[in-house]
């Protein structure tokens, strides 16, 4: 864990093998994808994950898989190369030159929203996304947002200006990965309006009355 | 646990060449109740943990011209088609969306047939880099991986404060990577 713009190599395995949560893994992909290290480290705990699948005990399948499977092939001739349909477009309106990572492509995200001055927000509808409070988030240059910390892990993936958070600076592309460990207050750099998409695993909680206030009215 | 017997790499690579419906019974028979087994552990219902198993093989026949052994060893093919149909699963069940992504599915070209078999290889040699772990260090790996709150099963596991796993894990991750870095 030295360059905090990088997930966790615990977040990149649970990435790999696929234990990490949709709404995380949604986030970290879209960095992922950009990210020739991070894409490097997913293979590798990808090649250790198939070499442990090995080792899982063979449990119980029902004895006639096989002859399902095979019935299957013969009703169904192999159509290698034939395109998967593709998927339905998201609905959102992204700010101008900032593009939705093609992992959350088919996601449906409300209008935006204002929850506070300079900062607006557009939540993912889709019932996976929910569930782990999948967001964008846009917000004005120079804005400092309210000190929180966090009773899970939160994943933010950075998809236009810069941010810092007093730790490090995250710019486009960069994905800041924070758990209960670290309270931290993020400050939009000046110039360009600050665009993530953010997902966590358990609750944000905040600081002092505001931030109990903003709890209370605005629930995350 | 035996080492595998046959070489899936072949066998995957017979049926992408001429539909060998032997290879794929053999090719099934050892992964099917693996890849059910790894779906179970990851919170999946049994019944759709079979589906989807027996959606995995199917799609190991359909897809076996794409399969690369120069890229990717089989039990890590197999592994990644399973963890997609997973999410595809997932994201599909949860409605307003319907067709996810797949980075399975994505415009890849089909493999040349005669690929070299350097990824299994090094399959094997990270086989052997988690059998160079220490004991402890085997076991935070292997929860890492199959248990779905994994920093309370290893303190469980090992006897250890669930405020000294986080650092613990860290320690076994940066051993294992390293061990992989020593492989390349
Ligand atoms: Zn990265």
């Amino acid at each position: 864990m030295s360059d905090l713009r990088h997930p966790s190599d615990e977040t990149l395995l649970r990435l790999a093998y696929g234990s990490l949560g949709l709404g995380p893994s949604a986030v970290v992909g879209a960095h992922v994808a950009g990210c020739a290290r991070c894409g490097g480290v997913v293979e590798d705990f990808e090649r250790v994950a198939g070499a442990l699948l090995e080792l899982l005990p063979d449990a119980d399948v029902p004895a006639d898989g096989l002859a399902r499977a095979l019935a299957a092939i013969e009703r169904d001739a192999p159509r290698p190369g034939e395109a998967p349909p593709a998927p339905p477009a998201s609905r959102v309106e992204m700010p101008k030159g900032v593009a939705l990572p093609q992992s959350v492509g088919d996601c449906d995200f409300s209008p935006w929203r204002t929850i506070a001055p300079g900062i607006r927000v557009s939540r993912a509808r889709a019932h996976w996304a929910r569930a782990f409070n999948v967001k964008l988030l846009s917000v004005q240059p120079g804005k400092r947002l309210l000190m929180h910390g966090h009773r899970g892990v939160e994943w933010t993936c950075v998809l236009a200006g810069a941010f810092h958070d007093g730790r490090a600076r995250f710019a486009a592309g960069d994905l800041c990965e924070v758990d209960e460990s670290v309270d931290h207050r993020p400050v939009v750099e000046p110039g360009e309006a600050c665009v993530c998409l953010v997902a966590a695993e358990g609750s944000t909680r905040h600081h002092g009355m505001a931030g109990r206030l903003h709890q209370a009215i605005f629930g995350d | 646990m035996p080492p595998r017997q046959d070489n899936f790499e072949e066998l995957i690579q017979s049926i992408a060449k001429s539909a060998d419906r032997a290879s794929f019974a053999r090719v099934y028979e050892f992964y099917a109740p693996r890849v059910r087994n790894y779906l179970v552990r990851l919170g999946m219902a049994n019944n759709v943990a079979e589906e989807l198993a027996q959606e995995t093989m199917l799609t190991v026949w359909r897809k076996a011209s794409y399969f690369d052994a120069s890229r990717a060893g089989a039990s890590t093919w197999i592994l990644t088609i399973a963890r997609n149909l997973r999410i595809d699963h997932h994201r599909r069940a949860s409605g307003r969306d319907a067709a996810p992504d797949d980075p399975s599915q994505a415009q890849e070209s089909p493999a040349p047939p005669d690929s070299s078999l350097i990824q299994a290889e090094s399959e094997e040699r990270v086989r052997q880099a988690l059998a160079s772990l220490s004991a402890e260090q085997a076991e935070i790996i292997k929860r890492l991986y199959f248990d779905e709150k994994p920093h309370s099963a290893i303190a469980q596991s090992l006897g250890l404060p669930l405020g000294t796993v986080k650092s613990r894990a860290r320690l076994a991750i940066g051993h294992l990577r390293r061990l992989l870095d020593d492989l390349k």
